[in-house]
């Protein structure tokens, strides 16, 4: 089973575990979602694909892109203290446990089969916070990610957002995971990381080009749209009243939070971003040494 | 998720029966999937305990008083179904050719 581990990023050396974002060739692929039939993943026989997905996911977060206003994780504050790293392995037989990823039997999109992932890295002696896994479908082509599920019986640093008590946890139950396919460019991967760095229960970071039902730290419901968004940390961030130009249409109820840069929302194209620097700045969970 | 791009939902569109509100309607389920933790225990009917996570049980108090939902069973069903339903108005499969029948040639 040739195995290929590229540490791409060392992070923080000083934790035995800091924050850590792996990229995956998926092994194999569920052909159809909740159907049990797998399949070898076609990325398993093309490196030269896989290395130019990853290297462009790694570019997208840290603001490496050519032209890219969206610094993110590239912010110096935090840059170095993340780990990152890239998996190609072949050979793996086509069984659930190493299907990463499955095909959304309604859609085309691209599904994380998030519960595999950390078993799967084990057996490498592997683990992540955030994990993508890269898939060359033959007829899915639409990245998703699912949000972590928090680990929330152990430590982490608390934080308030209008008045609740949440914490940015050390550990999860389930890491944040993305599906995306091998052609993917634009700020895809960036958009998929910011729901994948959320947590069900300590904030989720939703869509924001769809009217959504439900509430997120990214997204309120109401009108009229209020002046202040939230209070995160007893700091109030106000509301974007004309998303960021492009309006809000007549029938939505959702708003969103204001840019944390207007000036900069206003230069860039196009908008693929669940939330840009808008708040709350959701910084990655730290390591827990 | 990666939303669908303009000129992907004109051609949708181009070719279905569906109103570009159901469009919308379908992008907005698929979102809203992504938002109920897929791999959380049921909740147990009034009087039992809660199975599994239950270190997590102040972390759903304090997500459902911020109006998320933490139940999924029968909304995620009916969700499914509804996207199901919007999948077949949206991607329509195309009528079978009628096939040729074979001539009597006695």
């Amino acid at each position: 089973m040739p195995t290929d581990i590229q540490v791409v990023r060392e992070g923080d050396t000083g934790k035995p575990d800091p924050f850590t974002i792996a990229v995956i060739a998926n092994p194999a692929l569920e052909q159809s979602k909740n159907t049990g039939v797998f399949i070898v993943d076609p990325i398993t026989s093309d490196r030269a694909a896989f290395d130019a997905c990853a290297a462009h996911i790694d570019a997208s977060l840290f603001g490496g892109l050519p032209g890219q206003g969206e610094r993110f994780l590239g912010d110096p504050s935090v840059a170095s203290q993340i780990r990152v790293f890239f998996l190609f392995a072949t050979g793996l037989p086509a069984q659930d446990g190493n299907a990463l990823v499955a095909n959304d039997n309604v859609s085309t999109i691209l599904e994380a089969r998030r519960a595999r992932f950390t078993p799967f890295l084990a057996t490498f002696g592997l683990r992540a916070d955030v994990a993508f896994a890269v898939t060359k479908s033959a007829t899915h082509n639409r990245a998703s990610a699912w949000p972590a599920t928090d680990d929330d019986s152990g430590p982490g640093d608390s934080f308030t957002l209008d008045g609740v008590t949440l914490s940015h946890r050390h550990r999860t139950l389930i890491p944040g995971t993305s599906a995306i396919h091998s052609g993917t460019r634009s700020l895809t991967a960036l958009h998929e990381f910011g729901h994948a760095l959320g947590s069900f229960s300590n904030g989720l970071v939703v869509d924001l080009y769809v009217d959504n039902q439900q509430t997120g730290v990214n997204n309120r419901r109401g009108r009229p749209i209020p002046v202040n968004f939230a209070a995160y940390d007893g700091v109030t961030m106000r509301s974007d009243n004309t998303r960021d130009g492009i309006g809000y249409p007549a029938n939505w109820s959702s708003y969103h939070c204001e840019l944390l840069d207007p000036a900069a929302g206003a230069r860039r194209r196009p908008r693929a971003l669940p939330s840009r620097p808008h708040y709350p700045p959701v910084p990655p969970r730290p390591g827990a040494c | 998720m990666e939303p669908l791009k303009p000129e992907e939902k004109e051609r949708i569109l181009n070719h279905s029966l569906a109103a570009p509100e159901e469009l919308d309607d379908y992008e907005r389920l698929l979102a809203e999937r992504y938002m109920a933790d897929p791999d959380l225990p049921l909740a147990p009917p009034e009087g039992e305990p809660a199975s599994g996570m239950s270190g997590n049980a102040s972390a759903r108090d304090a997500a459902a008083a911020r109006g998320v939902r933490v139940r999924r069973t029968l909304d995620q069903s009916q969700r499914e179904e509804r996207l199901a339903t919007l999948h077949k108005r949206l991607f329509p499969r195309r009528p079978r050719r009628p096939r040729a029948v074979a001539k009597n040639t006695k």
